[in-house]
């Protein structure tokens, strides 16, 4: 399992990992039932806070990701298509958001990108 | 608390040892001169020379500091200073008083003759004195101003003695108050206690309000 | 979970120097890290919270107990470790053993002589042919040996080479492995700090400057990069400490996401602590 921090990102540390765990568990790197590496040891590897990887972890099990058991650590939850289907498409969503900039920036219309994204897509 | 003491004790091993040759020395120079006086009067000396060492040494490596934060109490650590230092006292003085005793009964004499045994137990009282006036002086300035006052304790009175003397200054008004303070030995013990109880009050205050 | 630290508005006034309205909060599982130049009053507030100096206000409660009413119950749970070794020179590790164990009720020898053997010290030399970082190895292992709750380090990597300092480092982070433990410490290493702590407390000159998490600083803190005319129509507010070089000005901010999206146009870099100390005792010059 790799978890890589990006020092240059603006992202703050506990989003990156959230992100990336869920990219995991999305692409099923990370099975249902697998456990997850303790807050702690993930803190120490990565060298950044506990505080923040307890952060991270209590994300993703508000969203539905992972569970936590005291005790045992904390679990990959039953996948949930509507959830990972709902995560994909905001990652979706944040790319095409980057093309809608980029495309005004560039001055591109509207149709010239509907144009380009029929294409790439058949 | 006696792990303070045993701390105490450590430190002291290697300057025990030529501690110990100066014993020897002055032990062969009184058997020399068949007078017991040269050694009892110098391991007398030593208890407070002992005791002021272990100041120095818990200073050198700021013991101290590292004491405050242990399990123990301020008044420990005082307590195990006094403890230490009078015991030396004791054993000394009875140290002090087989050797008169021995020497005695060598030379066939009486105990207590030629007053040997009372100067040992007049030096006895006085170092027990000076080491009240001198701990709780050493926890409040240290154990190098420490060491001045006890010098001066001792030495102070022995020079004016000596310049007198030299001065041709008759001893008599002196040998008498000398003679009588050892006709009354038996309040020795009660001005030496009170003496303590005060000098361990006065260090049990200084040290309590001690900022390391 | 234990709070294992909470100090409120400590006061401690000297001559030349003054410990003002300092508060500060450890909760179990968590390294505390302390930073601020030489005579900032590291030492000091660890030695107030300690009860080796006496504070003129302020409340301390540690491991939930007013030092003032429990000290020796407390101090069961303490271990603490100085820059200064305590042992004299002609003590030997046997002899700590045997002078701790005398003192301290929870100390347990067979563990102290685990670590001893862990990290290679040599039982039967005298402690005067310990290196710096032997030492403190030494200082170290004799707060451990007495399973402390809180352990309170002042300077513990200093003078050690890097090796030696990672060791360290990593017995400390076992050591914090649960919610019945944490750690408070200071150093002028700041690269230490960044390491293993958890939250950052920078004090400079008696007071606190911050108390944050050391996450929460890497994500908001930054140096902006800009020419001097684009530091012209900076708001001087946002910016903690300046340098101006020969190309340039570098600024110290604290907003980096909100200060970004106001100028978008400048650079923004990461900062370690080390700088964040430099510019803000810097000011502005």
């Amino acid at each position: 399992m790799d978890i890589i921090i990006n020092n240059a990102s603006n992202q703050p540390l506990y989003e990156q990992i959230v992100t990336q765990i869920k990219q995991l568990i999305i692409s099923n790197v990370l099975k249902e039932g697998e456990a997850l590496p303790s807050m702690r040891l993930l803190a120490k590897e990565l060298k950044i806070s506990v505080i923040t990887t307890k952060r991270a972890y209590e994300e993703l099990e508000r969203e539905g990701f992972i569970e936590s058991v005291t005790g045992k650590g904390s679990f990959v939850s039953a996948k949930n298509p509507e959830l990972l289907k709902e995560e994909s498409y905001r990652i979706i969503e944040q790319y095409l958001n980057k093309v809608v900039e980029k495309a005004k920036l560039c001055g591109l219309s509207k149709q010239e990108i509907l144009e380009l994204l029929e294409t790439l897509y058949d | 608390m006696t792990g303070l003491i045993f701390k105490d004790l450590v430190n002291l091993k290697s300057y025990i040892k030529s501690i110990a040759l100066m014993c020897a020395v002055f032990l062969v120079i009184s058997i020399m001169n068949e007078s017991p006086a040269f050694f009892t009067g110098y391991i007398q000396m030593l208890s407070i020379v002992i005791i002021l060492a272990t100041f120095g040494y818990d200073e050198k490596v700021e013991w101290d500091h590292y004491a405050m934060t242990l399990p123990i109490k301020r008044n420990d650590i005082v307590k195990s200073k006094y403890i230490l230092a009078y015991s030396m006292v004791l054993i000394m003085t009875i140290i002090g008083a087989v050797t008169v005793t021995v020497v005695n009964l060598i030379q066939n004499k009486d105990i207590m003759a030629d007053g040997n045994m009372l100067a040992n137990l007049l030096i006895a009282s006085i170092i027990s004195l000076v080491i009240a006036v001198v701990i709780p002086f050493t926890f409040k300035y240290g154990s190098e101003k420490g060491r001045y006052v006890m010098m001066s304790i001792i030495v102070i009175p022995l020079g004016f003695a000596a310049l007198l003397n030299a001065m041709n200054v008759s001893m008599e008004s002196v040998i008498q108050f000398i003679e009588i303070l050892a006709k009354y030995p038996i309040i020795y013990p009660f001005v030496i206690i009170i003496a303590i109880g005060i000098s361990y009050m006065f260090s049990l205050k200084i040290f309590d309000k001690k900022e390391f | 979970m234990t709070q294992l630290l909470s100090v409120k508005n400590l006061n401690k006034r000297f001559p030349n120097f003054q410990l003002k309205n300092i508060n500060v909060e450890l909760d179990g599982g968590l390294v505390l890290g302390l930073i601020g130049e030489n005579g900032a009053g590291k030492t000091t507030f660890l030695k107030c919270i300690l009860n080796m100096m006496h504070i003129d206000s302020g409340e301390v409660l540690m491991l939930g107990q007013n030092m003032n009413n429990s000290e020796k119950d407390v101090k069961k749970d303490l271990g603490v470790v100085f820059e200064q070794c305590p042992f004299g020179d002609h003590i030997e590790i046997k002899d700590v053993a045997d002078i701790i164990k005398k003192i301290h009720p929870k100390f347990n020898e067979a563990k102290f002589y685990d670590y001893i053997e862990h990290f290679g010290l040599p039982r039967k030399q005298k402690i005067k042919t310990f290196s710096k970082g032997m030492k403190m190895k030494l200082s170290i292992v004799t707060a451990l040996a007495c399973d402390p709750k809180l352990l309170i380090l002042d300077e513990p990597t200093s003078g050690l080479d890097p090796v030696v300092r990672g060791e360290i480092l990593d017995i400390f982070s076992d050591f914090v492995s649960d919610e019945e433990h944490g750690i408070i410490f200071s150093s002028h290493i700041t690269s230490d700090i960044e390491q293993i702590a958890d939250y950052v407390v920078y004090i400079d000159h008696g007071q606190i400057v911050f108390n944050k998490e050391k996450d929460e600083i890497r994500d908001n803190f930054a140096i902006v990069k800009m020419t001097v005319e684009q530091f012209s129509h900076f708001d001087p507010q946002l910016c903690l400490g300046y340098e101006k070089n020969q190309f340039g000005v570098e600024a110290l901010v604290e907003n980096k996401s909100e200060i970004q999206e106001a100028y978008p146009e400048l650079i923004f870099e990461r900062v370690n602590l080390d700088q964040i100390m430099r510019y803000h005792s810097k000011g502005g010059k």
